[in-house]
């Protein structure tokens, strides 16, 4: 059965919405969350969403999926819950277990698609004012990259995340992702550069 | 290999084109709905999973009462082993010559020896 639960348009624990860096707030939302509060654990999700969907979107790229892995996610979260400990970042625990939720989809379904992005890349929430043609260079540039490669340049270029916390997401030593990093920035270069070129 | 010192740097024309290619919805409602979703989902989780908890729960009495049970047998058990024991040990043995008849086998050994001593 699918409970009714109306979209929250205000915070629901106390007073305005808490930002991820204020500690203290997250460690009592966490508490209350853990004492089995809905509204606690709303407020968390309300405060993290945008980060866990834009970590996820960096490893699926495709918007969809980025959706169902952070739902994924926040499920695995909200039944971990006791076994997390309040004094540690929520942020960071969350995104490892986003990053996880979005690479068990991925190899989902790189069996059955075999490795070739997906055309609804981005395409849900297009900026007009975009290239088309910039884009499906782009496009063409991300498939060269290695999956791993694709994933760190979004999460350390785009959302900036450090080498470590990159590490830790993907399962991967630092320095491998500091040259997946260098790799996947070498690559892209290379190639639009060139097509820039070309043109 | 690489090392932190030489990483190719950043292009910004790049980052920005890759940005644009991965930005989130930055509609208000979409993440409404998505929280939402995701509070049904965990809601839904909840239902389906509680009678299991309840389950786990009464289960978990359940072992600890037989657990108990079981104990207080087990020491109710050993106190009358025990309280036998010592009323066996207080009764003095009134049948030492024939146990110890019994565990020579008399016969046996008398058959030998005559089949050897006999010319």
């Amino acid at each position: 059965m699918i409970a009714t639960v109306s979209p929250p348009t205000r915070p629901a624990v106390g007073g305005a919405l808490y930002v991820p860096d204020d500690r203290a707030r997250e460690r009592e939302l966490v508490l209350s969350a853990q004492r089995g509060s809905h509204d606690a654990f709303a407020e968390l999700v309300r405060a993290h969403q945008r980060r866990a969907y834009a970590v996820a979107r960096a490893i699926v790229l495709d918007h969809h999926d980025a959706e169902d892995a952070v739902q994924e996610g926040f499920l695995h979260a909200y039944r971990a819950l006791a076994r997390f400990r309040p004094g540690e970042p929520f942020g960071a625990w969350l995104h490892r277990i986003v990053a996880n939720a979005a690479l068990d989809l991925q190899r989902r379904r790189k069996v059955r698609v075999a490795g070739v992005l997906s055309e609804t890349l981005a395409m849900p929430f297009h900026d007009p004012a975009e290239s088309d043609e910039l884009r499906r260079r782009l496009k063409a540039a991300l498939e060269r990259l290695t999956e791993r490669q694709r994933s760190v340049i979004v999460l350390h270029d785009v959302e900036g995340f450090r080498h470590a916390e990159i590490g830790e997401m993907l399962g991967i030593p630092e320095g491998t992702a500091r040259s997946d990093l260098h790799h996947a920035r070498a690559t892209l270069r290379r190639l639009l550069i060139d097509t820039r070129s070309d043109t | 290999m690489i090392d932190g010192h030489h990483i190719e740097p950043q292009d910004p024309r790049i980052t920005a084109a890759l940005r644009a290619f991965v930005a989130p919805p930055g509609d208000a409602a979409y993440w409404s709905a998505l929280e939402a979703t995701m509070l049904a989902r965990l809601a839904e989780d909840e239902d389906w999973t509680a009678p299991f908890a309840r389950w786990t729960s009464a289960g978990l009495i359940a072992a600890a009462l037989a657990a108990l049970i079981t104990g207080a047998a087990l020491v109710r058990t050993h106190d009358v082993e025990a309280r036998e024991m010592a009323t066996l040990l207080e009764t003095p043995i009134s049948f030492p010559a024939r146990v110890a008849a019994e565990v020579t086998e008399p016969g046996g050994r008398e058959a030998t020896l005559r089949y050897v001593i006999e010319p």
